[in-house]
């Protein structure tokens, strides 16, 4: 399975976009690409060195962003704490020394479970702002044509 | 039928600091690692004056040597570390885990569930052990 694939309901009703810079770069630019959108990482977890996530890849590194607002975090967890088993919703950038990936997706959708009603909106609107932060960096395809016409 | 509610309840009839240590250390004994906490009623006080009951999320990796599949696909992070709310509720404690993912019918689709379905499994054995559903407490 590679990493420009759609390999599952996961990944089709999620995103992928390629980023062609090193990975330390990479994440740089998400990060500022999230703050401009007014939305704050509250941790993150390099589980770069976890054996499973290393794709037979030794210079391969994976970092999980967790991204919120507070003022949707209450939104959402207010009547019903259960809502924070969707969130804050991950996004994801893997990437080596020449080209990154960053992933996210509605974790509702991907996961086909249904948050707690009262969290429902304010998910959505969580999931719509790192789509906007993010959806303009290139597709896979995209970066392909550039590489080509170089 | 698998029900698509997105989490599953327990009660744990303990305080909530002693409640989350209990929580990690069952998730420990399956060769869980917990990656880490984020003290969410905090963190909506610090920034919005707003005082809740103490809530916390634990972040689960699995176990590498009890998983099924050498690697992980980067995309199975979008649930990884999987969450797992605790928060106080008076006199007991709530814990709240991600029910169980429900992937399409594509092999690919299974495939790439398949850690995570394993992880949520492990999970919930690990707080079975130590909590109730509240429909079981008589």
């Amino acid at each position: 399975m590679n990493e420009k694939g759609a390999p599952m309901n996961i990944a089709t009703t999620g995103n992928t976009r390629v980023i062609p810079e090193p990975f330390g770069k990479a994440v740089g630019k998400i990060r500022r690409l999230l703050l401009d959108a007014g939305l704050s990482v509250v941790g993150e977890f390099d589980v770069s060195n976890e054996p499973y996530f290393q794709l037979g890849i030794a210079t391969r590194s994976c970092l999980v962003l967790l991204v919120d607002t507070p003022a949707l975090l209450f939104e959402c967890i207010a009547l019903d704490r259960a809502a924070a088993v969707f969130l804050p919703v991950h996004v994801v950038i893997s990437g080596d020394r020449d080209t990154s990936y960053v992933h996210w997706a509605n974790p509702m959708t991907g996961s086909g479970l249904r948050p707690p009603a009262p969290a429902k909106m304010p998910l959505e609107n969580l999931c719509a702002r790192v789509t906007q932060a993010l959806s303009g960096l290139p597709q896979a395809a995209e970066v392909a044509l550039q590489r080509q016409s170089q | 039928m698998a029900s698509d509610v997105g989490s599953i309840r327990y009660s744990l009839r303990e305080p909530f600091e002693r409640a989350v240590e209990s929580v990690c250390s069952s998730l420990a004994n399956r060769g869980l690692e917990v990656a880490g906490q984020l003290d969410i009623s905090r963190r909506v006080e610090r920034h919005l004056g707003i005082v809740l009951p103490a809530c916390k999320i634990v972040f689960v990796l699995p176990d590498p040597f009890a998983l099924g599949a050498p690697v992980i696909h980067p995309w199975a992070a979008i649930f990884l570390p999987l969450h797992i709310v605790i928060s106080d509720n008076d006199t007991q404690t709530e814990i709240e885990v991600q029910n169980r993912v429900r992937p399409g019918s594509e092999d690919t689709a299974q495939a790439l569930a398949a850690p995570i379905l394993q992880t949520q499994t492990e999970i919930l054995a690990a707080i079975e052990a130590i909590a109730v559903r509240p429909s079981q407490v008589v």
